[in-house]
């Protein structure tokens, strides 16, 4: 029997997090969903996912937080997806500087999460 | 019983005078005053917590209707039949205003995160719903606010069929109103929306420039339509509005508009199209600026300096010899600047020219840099 893959999302806005909560677990794999980073921290320390994916823009503790603390505090090397809004272009490149692996600009298309999901989880 | 009816009796209120009597009653009333507002305001706390809570609840049970909705999309561009119950389930809800704004404020949550064919599955339940139909009479009503939401909520469902009933409010005198109009032309058409400004006398604000050109960044289909005629209008809020277009898109075609526009009435229309020929490096505005510089305010003075900055030829000397002398400072440096690059030999004789300290300190220090 196969094990799931984890991943851990990391968003504040309840609804679209719910979609790709709904849309990921059909795909098969296991999700822990946290609504801002402190949470998403605990769950990564917790769980230790085999993928992230984190908006930029949370509450308490910043994607570009998740991003460094997941790199230079706990030394993983969990591919990270992050989620930038459009006019967060500067934000994006210091999550690149900062260890991120990929970037979906929002709008985005479920669809599209899927397949960037699935790349980088070959 | 005696000695404590001799004490009560001897501290009776009315033995008192008549000051402190006024003092005992006032302090009686506003003790009862405050006791009621203490009262009020817990009562009215505990009912907007209820209340909060109970929308909070209604607020988590619509999202996860919404995303079941939009799950049972099967992507064949029409409303399933698991679709059809979910929305019978909604549509009784919607009646009450509340719910109704609760349920479109998640609408709202969700259309601003995702793209694509979920944007047309949730574009089907706000028509679905009934919520179009609302939306639309919102744009005949008296107050200004609700006719703001309704082209808001227009525009994040980007519905086309209103086009004509929005427009009608592109010069509403209230700005929020109109703010929404632009923004529901931009974000439903693109830049074929910019069609608005043909009708428009209403003044666009800064604020509102900054909305509409951000919005039009937004935009994935670049098709700029001709943007002559709006260099051309009366509105002269238009006319800025267009200039910074020209200049963002690089609309190259428009130089002889540009060219006219150096002798608008309006001061910041002429400035704005001084900057514009500057950025495009046009030529041809060297002769027709020269000629009416000394006509031109102190501000687009400079401008058309700094264009000859990186214009000016040798054939140009005579004009900024004649502005080295000038009492403004900016004017003053920015003419020794051309002529240190055209004519090095005459830069370094002013030094023997003009004696001027100032005159000598500009110089000194545009040698060094």
């Amino acid at each position: 029997m196969n094990i799931p893959q984890k991943i851990v999302i990391a968003e504040d806005n309840s609804v679209f997090l719910m979609l790709i909560k709904l849309k990921l677990e059909q795909q098969g794999y296991q999700l822990f969903i946290a609504q801002d980073g402190k949470k998403a921290l605990e769950l990564i320390e917790e769980h230790k996912p085999d993928l992230i994916l984190t908006d930029i823009m949370m509450d308490y503790v910043n994607g570009l937080e998740v991003i460094s603390h997941v790199r230079n505090v706990l030394k993983y090397i969990t591919p990270i997806i992050v989620f930038s809004a459009s006019g967060q272009e500067e934000m994006v490149l210091k999550a690149f500087n900062l260890g991120a692996n990929d970037f979906l600009g929002k709008p985005l298309s479920p669809s599209e999460l899927i397949v960037r999901v699935k790349r980088m989880l070959l | 019983m005696n000695s404590f009816s001799f004490v009560f009796t001897s501290f009776s209120f009315n033995d008192f005078p008549i000051i402190i009597k006024i003092i005992w009653i006032l302090a009686a009333i506003f003790f009862l005053i405050l006791l009621f507002f203490i009262v009020y305001l817990k009562v009215l706390r505990h009912r907007l917590r209820v209340k909060e809570a109970t929308n909070l609840e209604l607020e988590k049970k619509y999202e996860e209707l919404i995303i079941t909705y939009v799950f049972a999309d099967s992507g064949e561009g029409r409303i399933n039949e698991a679709q059809s119950v979910i929305i019978e389930k909604i549509k009784p809800s919607l009646q009450n205003t509340n719910n109704r704004k609760i349920f479109i404020k998640s609408l709202m949550k969700l259309m601003g995160e995702v793209s694509g064919g979920t944007v047309n599955s949730v574009d089907k339940l706000f028509i679905a719903l009934g919520l179009l139909k609302q939306a639309r009479a919102k744009l005949q009503h008296k107050k200004w606010h609700i006719i703001a939401i309704g082209i808001r909520d227009l525009r994040v469902f980007k519905i086309k069929e209103v086009r004509e009933e929005v427009k009608v409010h592109i010069n509403h005198p209230r700005t929020e109103v109109r703010t929404q109009a632009y923004l529901y032309f931009i974000e439903v058409f693109g830049f074929e929306g910019l069609d608005f400004l043909d009708d428009l006398t209403a003044f666009i604000s800064k604020w509102d420039q900054i909305g509409i050109l951000g919005a039009l960044e937004n935009i994935k289909q670049q098709n700029m339509p001709d943007v002559k005629r709006w260099l051309c209008s009366e509105n002269d809020s238009v006319v800025l509005l267009t200039l910074e277009l020209v200049k963002i898109y690089n609309i190259f075609n428009t130089t002889k508009e540009l060219l006219d526009l150096i002798h608008h009435n309006n001061a910041d229309v002429r400035l704005k199209s001084i900057q514009v020929l500057s950025y495009f490096f046009c030529l041809e505005a060297v002769v027709p600026l020269k000629e009416i510089m000394n006509s031109l305010t102190e501000k687009e003075q400079i401008a058309v300096l700094k264009m000859l900055e990186n214009m000016a030829t040798e054939q140009d000397e005579a004009f900024i010899l004649s502005h080295i002398n000038s009492p403004v400072f900016d004017i003053k440096v920015m003419a020794l600047k051309i002529l240190k690059r055209i004519n090095h030999g005459k830069f370094l004789a002013q030094k023997e020219d003009n004696k001027d300290s100032t005159h000598l300190k500009i110089i000194e220090f545009l040698e060094k840099n």
